[in-house]
């Protein structure tokens, strides 16, 4: 039950990231962004930075994290 | 039930679930957004998700390399697993391991893949109108309404419906039951059981004979009259082959056999390969054009049209796509595949040549 709540959590974030995703963007442009419980926890250009940040936070494996960009990737997988 | 949702990017949308992955070997777990890829073979984690993890690659060994549009790219694997909702399930997990700089920055963004390694346990139900993405286990899959019949389907289906008598809905019922049951008990239809032939060659060696328990005529009998009788109106056919042949109409000459058959003789002869048990007088309608398109569904019958026709032997086929949802869904996905260039395999635009 508790993992299933924070899968909850989780997929909220998601959905919070992709609902701002243009205010996120203007904020920190490329760079990826890591969310929690609808907040920015993190950015950073690297993502090894950003994991640095949520291990000192001790949100790692639990932010949902995203790479911010204007550009637009087709996947054709 | 797993609800995904449909991630926006830009003018594009893709399905994506969320699970906790864990690999117990490095005693790492994490909750991780998976992309829906009913066209990928196995689930595989996408690099900047095994960073997330904390996953060190070189500790595991190398896996088969990942082929995908923009080429293949290495692979490590690993046993791992993922639980979606309620359900945790055991799968060898591959990571993707680009080597060069170009596929690093190739498969920078891209997302983790749930393959069909994953998806096998569901029935999945992507609705990209309504931005619906639903994983749904068998008994969700049982739950959930059939698609709708079509509008002239609903109008026949409502006619029909008036003109049917109880007596025919038992037997719609029954031979449903019956055709469920046989399509897939015989692998190949049996048009004539051998014990049966049988005593058709002794009826017309040795004459009529009785039935030991009731008095009755004996299906030696039976089966002889009604053999001369076919022979004599120059019928050739058989009158079990209807039996697991889905295209109803033909049964109407066999059934004026059985009908004549049926008379004098209930419910003690030919019980073994009687199809409907017992028959009588009142069953004497012909009901299966109605009941053919009031359970059509139900009994594998259904009449496509122009299109191919569903061989009722296979085993486990599943309905036909109606190509009223194809229609309703091929603009979207022209519009998402029209112009594509990268792929789980790198971008297909990248400098380098993917090893």
């Amino acid at each position: 039950m508790q993992v299933e709540l924070e899968l909850d959590r989780f997929q909220d974030d998601m959905a919070y990231f992709d609902r701002h995703r243009e205010e996120i963007l203007k904020q920190y442009p490329e760079k990826w962004v890591a969310i929690h419980k609808h907040e920015v926890v993190g950015a950073a250009k690297a993502l090894p930075r950003l994991v640095a940040q949520l291990e000192r936070k001790g949100l790692r494996g639990k932010a949902f994290v995203d790479y911010v960009t204007t550009r637009e990737d087709l996947l054709i997988l | 039930m797993i609800r995904g949702v449909l991630r926006r990017d830009g003018a594009r949308s893709r399905p994506f679930v969320s699970a906790s992955l864990a690999i117990p070997s490095l005693q790492l777990s994490a909750d991780t957004a998976f992309l829906v890829d009913t066209g990928a073979d196995g689930t595989l984690l996408a690099p900047h998700d095994a960073a997330l993890l904390g996953v060190d690659i070189a500790l595991l060994p190398p896996g088969p390399p990942s082929t995908g549009v923009g080429g293949a790219v290495r692979t490590v694997q690993t046993a791992a697993t993922i639980t979606l909702g309620p359900e945790t399930y055991n799968l060898t997990l591959r990571i993707l391991a680009p080597v060069t700089r170009a596929q690093r920055i190739a498969l920078a963004r891209i997302p983790s893949f749930l393959g069909r390694d994953i998806l096998a346990h569901f029935a999945l139900f992507y609705d990209h109108q309504e931005e619906l993405v639903l994983l749904l286990d068998p008994d969700g899959c049982n739950a959930a309404p059939r698609p709708a019949l079509t509008p002239r389907s609903l109008a026949r289906q409502a006619a029909l419906t008036d003109l049917q008598t109880e007596a025919e809905a038992e037997t719609s019922r029954r031979l449903g039951s019956f055709l469920q049951r046989k399509i897939y008990e015989v692998p190949e239809p049996v048009l004539v059981d051998n014990d049966r032939q049988a005593p058709e060659r002794d009826a017309r060696r040795d004459g009529p004979a009785t039935n030991r328990c009731s008095g009755l005529p004996s299906p030696r009998e039976c089966d002889a009259t009604e053999l001369n009788r076919i022979r004599r109106g120059g019928l050739l056919l058989d009158v079990h082959s209807v039996v697991l042949d889905h295209r109803v109409r033909q049964e109407f000459a066999a059934h004026l056999v059985r009908l004549a058959r049926g008379f004098g003789r209930i419910g003690s002869v030919d019980q073994d390969l009687e199809v409907l048990a017992g028959p009588y007088a009142l069953h004497g309608g012909e009901a299966e054009r109605a009941q053919a398109a009031v359970d059509r569904l139900a009994l594998w019958i259904i009449d496509h049209g122009l299109q191919e026709d569903v061989d009722a032997r296979k085993p486990c086929h599943g309905l036909a796509t109606m190509r009223t949802y194809a229609s309703r869904y091929f603009s979207a996905v022209r519009a998402t595949t029209s112009s594509g260039r990268g792929g789980g395999g790198g971008s297909w635009s990248q400098p380098v040549e993917s090893r």
